[in-house]
């Protein structure tokens, strides 16, 4: 299995919440709620303005999925993205208070767990996720996670170890250049 | 960011303080309850398209792009183009709603008319667009014959369909007889163009928005620009390449804004003393003899005049300390790295243009530029954004046909028209019509809500149930973008975008076009406004018989975009503008100024701004509020609105006033304590329109008033209360957003919000700012360097 992930620059990120958007729009996503999120860090002390987009992490050992009491969450074999059963969940919302990254959203008018699904649909088509392909800072990069890592480090750029427990999360952050 | 192991929690917690302002909550105060407002929706993904057409934005002038994926006959999801090499398919949150935009339930759906009292929602009756049209024509008839054809107005703001303004109401203008008919430009930044044309000759910035050009400088200083915001796709593309080149950025503005985020430097000027710094730059790069010698023997006039002026004023780098709040240490530094950097950028927006010293500002860093030698080549420069206007052509009137005006033209801005509608003076306005939002946009509110009441006939046009549409006597429904077709608003780089019509118009909305043809008919011109123009196509076809922006031409490119200027049909388009080998076509020499070079004084330029009691050498002024609190030298007016004042030499022959440069001997204002700023609020936000569409509203849901933490510890002000912002014209209430990156002595509250918007209803910050206080020039309002003190709600 060769795990995708989605690789954000916190550099590139220049907060136009565009990706917001385009998950809306691409996923039928209303008015109050989110795949994904752009969340503006308020400038302190010596740190300045910054943005976090904040989309499932589609994790290793997923925290959803472990808490999940009838199996509705699942990890794919072929490429490692975790999506719902949408017609086995049964709306106990275990799973969002499980997720250590908040990404488990609730649709209450069909009483389910929602979350982003790296745009499967599209992955399916051969396409990138929605959100990739629009963003106007070039801070989201989507492929396997092996191939972002090592583009990452040979621009000799810091990943963000936001690691909790054993989740092991595949989306991950690359640290601003300066505070 | 700090050592410690982030989770993803502690990021939750540390945004946490933002989002309560920036998205979160909404203080929806009834007319939508949005957490109700729409259900994840029944299909869920959006469907695979079975038709995508190539399209362009016309929210803003950037000028992207577009891929419209069209399944079932309805508009489902848009993309970037890939193949648009400026935005390389990228979009931001706006050009992607323009879904959202047009199937939005709150359009307006038939024409009104108004047949009681204003301000009443009630007042108003759906009536055909045949009696509309009718009795607009009439009404307009009846002022031409009572007042004269100057007393009608239009204003064919920046929400109109490009084609159909450049195309169609300057015809209805000619055939009419009013000079009264103006675009966005002076809310904008039509002073930047304005500096440009007295300076480099030609209205358009150097540098076009590719990779190798813009993007390819060394050092960019971004004054009074958050291009961030308002323009993300090209910042983010500069973005990207800073990173890969290690470029520096350096930005100027009283807040930490986003383009401010990703700067090496960040200046947290005073409001409205930017061209303190410009001349002090200047001053420092002379007294170490840091001038381009070369090229100002080859390319400059005006440079010792300018020289003994800099050193007679003593525009220092201490000095400026002083004017700024920016260190001389500081000011020195940047001006040498300046000087001694070849391949570098200064970019100015409307943190210049919103002042009352915004034309001489822009001419101050033209000057900058040109004495280091930054013009020529690809990635050099100054300029100011959204003035890349260029001429589409239009539809030509026979000369007998053509009514001249007799009475001059009553200012620049279109709130010159203001007193005249209230007090008849010096002239009466009666009609008007308006494609915008005066109740949004304009400064004084309580005047231009008085203007009103004194008009015999007023019309607005627009997309939504805006303000505007409980106080004006007719109001018409527009068709937006994909069901009108035409053209998007020019960009920054003279790039216009073909819009095609995909859809038909929705409810009984009609196209920009089609109302204007159908009035002009209805005024007796039909045999110049024909009904074939209302097709988009043949209406472009019409329009560029002698330019380049044929729909031949647009179709074959691969993104339907064109770059001017395009002054004959074969024209080939350029790139970089004033190089030695193009300089700007059509038009003669490398600086189209008569000298053929750089004009920094003239013995003309002298003569010209003379006229008004200026001078081309910049004296420093600032904004009079700002000037009155701190004693700095401020513009007093010896002309206001009601009077003849004297003709413009500089912007075409039309009233504009008189001014003096008074030199107050110390404070004389008193009672308020901070300096206020206002702007756009966030990327999400354009105009009053973006308000009417949740997706976008959602994302910067509510008048914010970001204000330093020990400011607010002061007021006992916490994060989201509601805040008092008083000026000296009336106040406001805004929600807190505590924030360390603005100066302990400035607020900042955005504008574009309205009392009337569905999701969140606040008072317009514009009831603070002033419409009289005006750059004489370039007639631009000052929206930016005001005066407030605020306390807690």
């Amino acid at each position: 299995m060769s795990q995708y992930a989605i690789m954000i620059d916190l550099e590139r990120c220049i907060g136009c919440k565009s990706c917001e958007a385009a998950c809306k729009l691409e996923n039928g996503i209303p008015m109050g709620s989110y795949r994904t999120r752009v969340m503006w860090v308020n400038p302190q002390g010596n740190m300045r303005l910054s943005f976090m987009a904040m989309p499932c992490m589609h994790c290793e050992s997923p925290a959803c999925k472990m808490s999940c009491p009838v199996g509705a969450i699942y990890k794919r074999q072929e490429d490692g993205v975790v999506l719902i059963d949408k017609g086995r969940c049964i709306g106990c919302r275990y799973c969002t208070f499980a997720c250590p990254y908040g990404a488990m959203g609730f649709d209450a008018g069909r009483m389910v767990a929602d979350k982003c699904t790296y745009c499967a649909h599209r992955l399916a088509r051969g396409e990138k996720p929605a959100c990739v392909s629009k963003c106007p800072g070039y801070a989201l990069s989507f492929g396997t996670k092996d191939e972002l890592v090592a583009k990452a480090s040979s621009e000799g750029r810091k990943r963000r170890n936001i690691n909790v427990g054993i989740v092991n999360p595949s989306t991950f952050y690359l640290e601003r250049l300066k505070p | 960011m700090s050592k410690v192991k982030l989770t993803r929690r502690l990021f939750l917690k540390a945004a946490g303080v933002t989002a309560a302002v920036a998205g979160m909550s909404s203080t929806a105060k009834g007319a939508e309850d949005w957490k109700t407002h729409k259900p994840y929706t029944d299909s869920g993904i959006a469907p695979v398209p079975d038709k995508v057409v190539t399209s362009g934005c016309m929210w803003c002038q950037s000028a992207c792009s577009m891929k419209v994926h069209v399944s079932g006959g309805r508009i489902v999801n848009i993309y970037g183009n890939p193949d648009d090499p400026v935005t390389g398919g990228r979009l931001c949150p706006k050009g992607q709603n323009n879904v959202n935009m047009l199937y939005n339930k709150y359009r307006l759906k038939a024409p009104l008319k108004r047949v009681g009292p204003r301000g009443k929602p009630e007042s108003y009756q759906e009536i055909s667009w045949e009696q509309a049209l009718t009795e607009i024509a009439e009404k307009l008839r009846t002022v031409k014959e009572k007042y004269g054809p100057e007393a009608f107005a239009w204003w064919v703001a920046g929400r109109s369909e490009s084609q159909a303004r450049a195309g169609l109401s300057g015809t209805f203008q000619k055939l009419y007889g009013t000079p009264h008919r103006e675009g966005t430009g002076p809310f904008c930044n039509f002073s930047g163009g304005v500096a440009s044309n007295s300076i480099l000759g030609h209205n358009n910035p150097p540098w076009i928005y590719t990779r190798d050009d813009f993007g390819g400088a060394d050092w960019y200083m971004f004054v009074g620009s958050n291009m961030a915001a308002c323009k993300p796709v090209i910042f983010g593309m500069l973005n990207d390449e800073r990173i890969k080149r290690k470029a520096k950025i350096i930005v100027v503005d009283p807040r930490m804004s986003e383009a401010a985020s990703k700067a090496d430097v960040w200046l947290p000027v005073k409001p409205s003393t930017d061209m303190a710094l410009a001349l002090s730059m200047m001053y420092h790069i002379i007294e170490k003899n840091l001038h381009n010698k070369d090229f100002i023997d080859r390319k400059v006039l005006g440079f010792d005049k300018l020289k003994a002026f800099l050193i007679e004023k003593k525009y220092s780098p201490e000095w400026a300390e002083k004017v700024t709040g920016i260190p001389a240490k500081t000011i020195k530094e940047l001006a040498e790295e300046y000087a001694g950097t070849e391949k570098a950028i200064i970019m100015g927006n409307a943190g210049l243009s919103h002042h009352t010293n915004s034309m001489l500002t822009h001419r101050t860093f033209y000057m900058l530029a040109a004495i280091t030698g930054h013009y020529g080549k690809p990635s050099m420069g100054y300029a100011c954004g959204n003035n890349g206007g260029t001429s589409m052509g239009s539809i030509p009137v026979p000369k007998e046909r053509e009514v001249k005006p007799k009475r001059q033209r009553l200012g620049k801005s279109p709130v010159a028209w203001i007193e005249p509608m209230i007090t008849g003076k010096p002239y009466p306005i009666k009609a008007f019509m308006s494609v915008g939002n005066p109740f949004v946009q304009w400064g004084s509110q309580e005047r231009v809500r008085k203007a009103i009441d004194n008009l015999e006939v007023s019309v607005y046009m627009g997309v939504f149930p805006s303000i505007e549409t409980v106080y004006f006597d007719y109001i018409l429904p527009v068709s937006p973008w994909a069901e009108s077709g035409g053209v998007g608003p020019v960009s920054d780089e003279r790039r216009i975008v073909f819009v095609p019509q995909i859809i038909q118009p929705l409810h009984q909305a009609k196209p920009e076009r089609w109302i204007f043809i159908e009035l002009g008919k209805k005024m007796g011109w039909g045999d110049i406004f024909k009904d074939e123009y209302k097709d988009p196509v043949a209406l472009q076809k019409a329009m560029s018989k002698k330019t380049g922006f044929s729909p031949e031409r647009f179709f074959a490119k691969k993104d339907f975009a064109l770059r001017g200027p395009l002054p004959s049909p074969d024209e080939p388009e350029i790139g970089t503008l004033y190089t030695e080998q193009h300089g700007v076509p059509g038009k003669k020499g490398q600086f189209p100024r008569p000298s053929g070079k750089i004009e920094i004084w003239t013995e003309e330029l002298e003569k010209a701004f003379k006229v008004q009691g200026l001078s081309p050498l910049p004296e420093f002024y600032a904004d009079p509020e700002i000037g009155m609190k701190d004693g700095l030298p401020y513009l007093e007016y010896l002309d206001d609105d009601t009077s003849e004042g004297v003709t413009s030499q500089l912007i075409g022959k039309m009233r504009s006033p008189r001014v003096k440069v008074k030199y107050p001997a110390g404070p004389e204002i008193s009672g308020f304590d901070m300096y206020l700023t206002t702007g756009r609020p966030s990327t999400s936000h354009f105009g009053d329109g973006t308000h009417w569409v949740w997706n976008l509203q959602e994302q910067m849901p509510d008048q914010y008033c970001m204000i330093h933490p020990e400011k607010a510890r002061e007021l006992n002000v916490e994060n989201g209360d509601i805040v008092r912002v008083i000026g000296l014209r009336g106040e406001v209430t805004a929600k807190a957003w505590v924030y360390e990156g603005i100066r302990k002595d400035t607020v900042f509250v955005p504008n574009t919000y309205s009392e009337k918007q569905p999701f969140s209803q606040w008072k317009s910050i514009n009831y603070l700012t002033d419409k009289n206080k005006r750059c004489p020039i370039s007639d631009q309002t000052n929206y930016k360097g005001l005066i407030c003190r605020v306390t807690k709600a």
